[in-house]
C-alpha cells in the first residue's frame, strides 16, 4: 500500500482510518451492551427472558446495562404484568437505531481497512 | 461463573461470532427459528395427522377428519403461552417479518382453496364412477396420492414459510410413508397413523431439547 504523502494528514481512499476509532460510542462499545443492541435491532421489541436467552447475560448483569441503555435513551423499558408474573418489554428507540447503525457503519469501515488484503 | 467474568471472553467471543459468522439478518433469522424450535407445532400436525388417519380408519367422520387439524389450533396457542414463553421469552419480529409471514399464509391459503377445490372434484368423479375420467381415478387410487400429497406440500411449505429444516424431512416422511404404503397395499389411513405418529414423537424430542435447554428461570421477567 502507498502511504497519502499529501500533505494534509488524511489517509488515502484505501487505507484504514484509524482516528475514527475515537468517535465511537463507548456506549455501544461495551460487549455485553453491544450483544443486547444487536439482539434488539433485529426485532420490534422483546422481553428480558428472550434478551437473556440471546445475550447469555445472568439477570443481573442484563438488567444493568439495560439501565444505562435506558438512561441514554437508546432503550424503551415497559414494565408490566402478564397475570402474575412480571414482565419488561424492551425495544430501542428510534435513537438507539441511529447510534447502533453509526457505531456498525465505523466498525465496518475500520476492519474493512485492517482486512489481510 | 461470576457475572464479571461472563462479561469478557465468553461475550466477547459472541460478538466476534455475529460479526464473523452471521450478519444480522442471520441473527434476525435465528432467533425467528429459535420460536418454532420448542417441537410444540410438530407434535401438533403430528397429533392431527394421526387422528385424521385414525378417524379415516375407524369411519367415524371421514373428512370431517380434516377439522381435528384446526380443533387442535387454540391448544397449540396455549402451549406456546404455557410451555415457549416463559422459558423462551417474549419476541415480537419487525414488519418485513410479518409482511414475509402475511405472504406465505395467503399462499398456504390459496394451495389450501385450490386443493380442497382440486379434491371435491376428484371426490365427485371418483363418486360418479363408469367407464368416463371418474372410473380411471378411481383405478388410479387419486384420493389415495392426493392427501399424502397435500400433506407433504403444507409441511414443506410451512419448513420454507418459517426456515426450519425439520418440516421439510416431515413432507419426505409422509411421502415415503405414502409411498410405502402404495407399494405394500395398505390404504390411506395406515400412512397418515404411521406418518403422524413419526412426525409426534420427533416433536415430543424436540420438546425434550427446548425444556432443557431452556429453563424456567427464577424470577424470570423482573428487569
Amino acid at each position: 500500500m502507498i502511504a497519502s504523502d499529501d500533505g494534509s494528514g488524511s489517509p488515502a481512499l484505501d487505507e484504514p482510518d484509524l482516528a475514527s476509532l475515537g468517535d465511537l460510542d463507548r456506549l455501544i462499545h461495551e460487549p455485553a451492551r453491544l450483544s443486547v443492541l444487536a439482539s434488539l435491532y433485529v426485532v420490534a421489541e422483546a422481553d428480558f427472558v428472550f434478551l437473556q436467552n440471546q445475550t447469555g447475560l445472568t439477570a443481573g448483569n442484563l438488567s444493568s446495562h439495560m439501565s444505562r441503555l435506558e438512561a441514554a435513551g437508546y432503550l424503551a423499558v415497559t414494565k408490566s404484568f402478564v397475570g402474575k408474573r412480571p414482565q419488561t418489554v424492551l425495544s430501542l428507540t428510534p435513537e438507539g437505531r441511529t447510534a447502533f447503525d453509526r457505531y456498525r457503519r465505523t466498525m465496518e469501515d475500520v476492519l474493512h481497512g485492517l482486512s489481510d488484503r | 461463573m461470576t457475572e464479571a467474568s461472563r462479561t469478557g471472553t465468553e461475550i466477547e467471543g459472541r460478538i466476534m461470532d455475529m460479526s464473523t459468522s452471521a450478519d444480522l439478518k442471520a441473527l434476525e433469522e435465528r432467533a425467528y427459528r429459535q420460536t418454532w424450535n420448542d417441537g410444540l407445532l410438530d407434535i401438533f400436525a403430528g397429533a392431527g395427522i394421526l387422528a385424521i388417519g385414525i378417524l379415516f380408519r375407524t369411519e367415524l367422520a371421514g373428512l370431517a377428519g380434516m377439522f381435528v387439524a384446526v380443533l387442535l389450533m387454540p391448544f397449540w396457542a396455549v402451549a406456546k403461552k404455557l410451555i415457549t414463553v416463559p422459558r423462551l421469552g417474549y419476541v415480537s419480529f419487525g414488519e418485513a417479518r410479518k409482511a414475509t409471514e402475511r405472504s406465505w399464509a395467503i399462499r398456504m391459503i390459496v394451495l389450501g382453496v385450490l386443493a380442497l377445490s382440486v379434491g371435491t372434484v376428484l371426490y365427485m368423479a371418483v363418486r360418479s364412477g363408469g367407464e368416463g375420467i371418474g372410473g380411471r381415478l378411481g383405478e388410479l387410487n387419486a384420493g389415495f396420492w392426493l392427501m399424502g400429497l397435500l400433506l407433504a406440500v403444507g409441511l414443506v411449505a410451512g419448513g420454507l414459510m418459517i426456515g426450519v429444516r425439520r418440516l421439510l424431512v416431515y413432507g419426505l416422511v409422509m411421502v415415503l410413508a405414502m409411498t410405502t404404503a402404495a407399494l405394500l397395499g395398505f390404504e390411506v389411513p395406515d400412512y397418515l397413523v404411521a406418518g403422524g405418529a413419526v412426525i409426534l414423537l420427533s416433536g415430543l424430542a424436540v420438546l425434550g431439547r427446548f425444556l432443557r435447554r431452556y429453563p424456567r428461570r427464577a424470577g424470570a421477567g423482573e428487569g
